[in-house]
């Protein structure tokens, strides 16, 4: 069994139950926001998303760090995967903010909003990783340069949460401040099992692309032992590390 | 779990349901289409590896006949 794939049923199963948890906290337990009313209650799955995507590609650049230190290939591998997975709930985090912001503003989308235009760019960003990876043939350097992109772009994304923070102007609500929000007891009881529900998630997931790519590798690896370079299919260019 | 949802306060569903149910179904539609893409790799993978041990056995049993004519050719001579 390889380290991919330890503790991934129990990381399965706890993710299982604390997203039904957080679902019926959120429906059923959370009261009905005074100004927004039921329209909030896309907070709970739009701001974890949005938070834990942007800890995810925070988290690729670590791992590119890692990488960058010590040249193993599975920090290249941790790196990719967490930045795919964080590129797949950015997009969940964008379509359900769009979707409140319709409900909300009456506009899918605000240009004038630094909130928004800010993550968006992230989004844009972290879009280019993978045909960067693409581009490039030689696996080795193809890491390489994997890990400087997401160490630089992963830097970007607290340095731009922050200069957005800093900003007066602007209308996207704040759920979360330095001083612990303006969320009631049940409210923030209901928001933070989302927000660990999804953390989960996201750890799942990433658990699980990993051992798919590993076990990809490890068949592959398989067939050359035992037919020889011969039987090998030509590989092609991938963006993920092989 | 009835009392639960005896007291759980009714959704107000006529409201911004719409909105809601979309902001859900969104998130749950992307979930199901990523486990759909993972099963459909993992049946490559398995489909690879039963290929691989047909391979392997067929080989085997090869090996196995070679070295069972081995002894008879040396009975032989």
């Amino acid at each position: 069994m390889t380290t991919h794939v330890r503790h991934l049923r129990g990381l399965t199963i706890a993710t299982a139950v604390m997203l039904t948890v957080s679902l019926a906290l959120v429906f059923f337990y959370a009261p009905l926001d005074a100004e927004q009313g039921f329209i909030q209650k896309i907070f709970y799955i739009h701001v974890p998303l949005a938070i834990v995507s942007l800890a995810g590609f925070t988290l690729g650049g670590v791992f590119g760090v890692a990488y960058l230190r010590t040249g193993r290939r599975e920090w290249d591998m941790r790196s990719y995967c967490a930045i795919h997975m964080a590129l797949i709930f950015a997009v969940g985090g964008l379509l359900a903010g769009s979707i409140w912001a319709k409900a909300s503003w009456g506009h899918w989308w605000v240009w004038s909003e630094p909130t928004l235009v800010s993550y968006l760019i992230v989004i844009l960003l972290f879009c280019t990783y993978q045909p960067l990876r693409f581009s490039i043939e030689d696996p080795e350097r193809q890491a390489r340069y994997g890990a400087v992109f997401a160490i630089v772009c992963g830097a970007f994304v607290p340095i731009n949460f922050i200069v957005v923070r800093l900003s007066t102007q602007f209308l996207h609500p704040r759920v979360l401040n330095l001083e612990g929000g303006n969320l009631p007891g049940s409210m923030k009881l209901a928001f933070y099992s989302s927000l660990l529900a999804i953390a989960l998630l996201f750890t799942t997931l990433m658990k699980y692309e990993m051992a798919a790519k590993q076990t990809r590798i490890e068949t592959r690896r398989l067939r050359r032992r035992l037919l020889g370079d011969d039987a090998l299919r030509p590989l092609g260019r991938s963006a993920a590390p092989q | 779990m009835i009392t639960l949802f005896a007291q759980a306060p009714a959704l107000p569903l006529h409201a911004a349901g719409k909105y809601v149910a979309g902001a859900y179904i969104v998130f749950i539609l992307m979930l199901v289409v990523y486990l759909g893409i993972m099963a459909r790799r993992l049946h490559g993978n398995q489909a690879e590896i039963q290929e691989l041990k047909l391979l392997l056995e067929e080989r085997e049993r090869q090996e196995a006949t070679a070295r069972q004519r081995l002894p008879d050719s040396e009975q032989v001579a």
